[in-house]
Formats: structure tokens, sequence, C-alpha cells
């Protein structure tokens, strides 16, 4: 009886989810129907505005830290190899 | 110029990429600065070893890569920074124009493995052939073209950026299976 109830309530719910879902999902199974051929070439297009979309923006990053000044300790360090080899000569 | 100051020289000019790459590896910009610190020091210790005339900026790229991974390895995870931890909760979204704010961009780009990471990087900002971030990643080059086309999509998924029009087909399915059990 408790398991039959629960199984019911359970099946309800998950009939409302579905029911609540069937708008949207229509129109996304007429998308998908309607636009297959054009499909492959649009995924192709899309791939490769992302790719330079990516691209730009990993340069910008890139970009944005090489233009930054260098800290004076790295020019530091590298003078320590002009003194240790003024000692040697 | 001895050859100790042409190699100065050079080091010099390649320090703002060598501090661009340490900063796609380590996101804190002290951390990734500390990392070509100990690059620096650990390229004039091993000057000998470099080859004059070959390619300097993947020899130094590679001393940062592996000196990178060993701290890694000894801190057995990431150092969880503030940054990182805000990045772990922002969802970015693309823009209506398609665009993306380069914030959001930085903030997705940092939720990739470090591997992703450093190919985009090497092969897509730093201007390395897919020979050159081989060399330095210690792998083939087949498998960095694999890796680096993982990683586009996998950052193209974290920006919200769809790849394929994949999202409609699991509601299908579901939408099927919905029907089956009723």
């Amino acid at each position: 009886m408790d398991t039959e109830a629960a199984v019911a309530g359970g099946l309800k719910s998950h009939c409302g989810a579905g029911g609540m879902d069937d708008g949207k999902d229509d129109d996304e199974m007429d998308a998908v129907l309607n636009k297959n051929s054009d499909d492959a070439g649009r995924r192709r297009g899309r791939s490769a505005a992302n790719k330079s979309l990516i691209t730009r923006n990993l340069r910008l990053a890139y970009g944005e830290v090489t233009s930054e000044g260098v800290p004076d300790r790295f020019l530091e360090i590298l003078n320590r190899i002009d003194e240790s080899e003024g000692k040697k000569s | 110029m001895s050859n100790i100051a042409a190699f100065k020289a050079d080091l010099i000019e390649l320090l703002p990429s060598l501090r661009a790459f340490a900063r796609s590896l380590a996101h804190n910009p002290a951390l990734a600065d500390d990392l070509v610190q100990d690059t620096l020091v650990k390229a004039l210790a091993n000057v000998d070893r470099f080859e004059p005339g070959t390619n300097l900026r993947a020899w130094l790229f590679t001393i940062l890569r592996n000196h990178y991974y060993s701290q890694l390895r000894k801190s057995k995870r990431e150092v969880e920074d503030a940054d990182g931890k805000l990045a772990a909760r922002m969802a970015s979204r693309p823009e209506q124009d398609g665009s993306v704010d380069l914030e959001d961009f930085k903030v997705a780009f940092q939720q990739l493995a470090p591997d992703h990471r450093e190919v985009l990087t090497l092969v897509g900002a730093s201007g390395c052939s897919y020979e050159e971030a081989a060399q330095i990643c210690g792998c083939a080059v087949g498998t960095i073209k694999s890796r680096v086309n993982r990683a586009r999509k996998k950052l193209a998924a974290l920006l919200g950026l769809d790849e394929e029009d994949a999202a409609s087909l699991p509601s299908e399915a579901r939408r099927i299976e919905d029907t089956a059990s009723v």
C-alpha cells in the first residue's frame, strides 16, 4: 500500500515535470527537424568563430602581462652574472 | 659582446613573455613572478648547458614549466588562492553579440586544467609552433594538437559558447523516455 502510493506519487511528479517542459521540447524538436541540413555548416561556422574568439582573448590576456614593466628584482638577478663574470676575469 | 652578455641580453628580451607564460600557469601574479625568479636562477646556474644558437625561449619555458609542475606535485594540490575560489563560483555567459568580456574569459580560463592552460597559451598566444610547444611540454606534436582542440572545446563550454546543437538532443531523449514511462 505504502509502496503503491510512493510509486504513484513518484509517477505523478515525473509526469508533471514532463508536462511542464512540453512546449519547450516541441519547439526544440521542430528546430532539430527543420535545420538538420544546415547543422553541419552552422556547427563548423560556430566552431571557427569560437576558435577566433578564444585566440583573440588569449592574446589580449597574454599581451596585458607582456606590456607590464618587468620588475626590478629580475634585472637585479641578471646583473649578478655581470658581477660574477667581472670577478672571474 | 661576450657570450654571457649576449645571453643576458636575450634573457631580458624574453622576460615579458616568460612572465606571461608563468601567469597562465599560476594565476596569482606574485606566485607567477616567483616562478619566473626561480626560472632565472636555474637558467643562470645551468647556463653552460644551454647550446648557443638553439631556442632560448623554449629552453626557458621548459625550465619554468618543469619547475611549476614539480612544485604542484610537492604541494599535492594547486594553491587555492582567493581568485581561484571566486572563479569556481562564477559562471560566465557570452554577450548578446557573441563577444566575451576579457575578465570573464580569464575566470573561465583559470578553471581549465594546467595542461590545457599551457597549450592554449603556448600555441594560441605566445606564438609557439606546435613543434616548439611539443618540445616545451615534452610530448609528441600530435598530442599537442589534440590537447589544444580539447582545451578549446572545454573553454568554449565554460564560456557558454555552444560548439554543437547537442543541447536539444538530451531533452528530446528525455521526452521519449517520459512518454514511455506513462
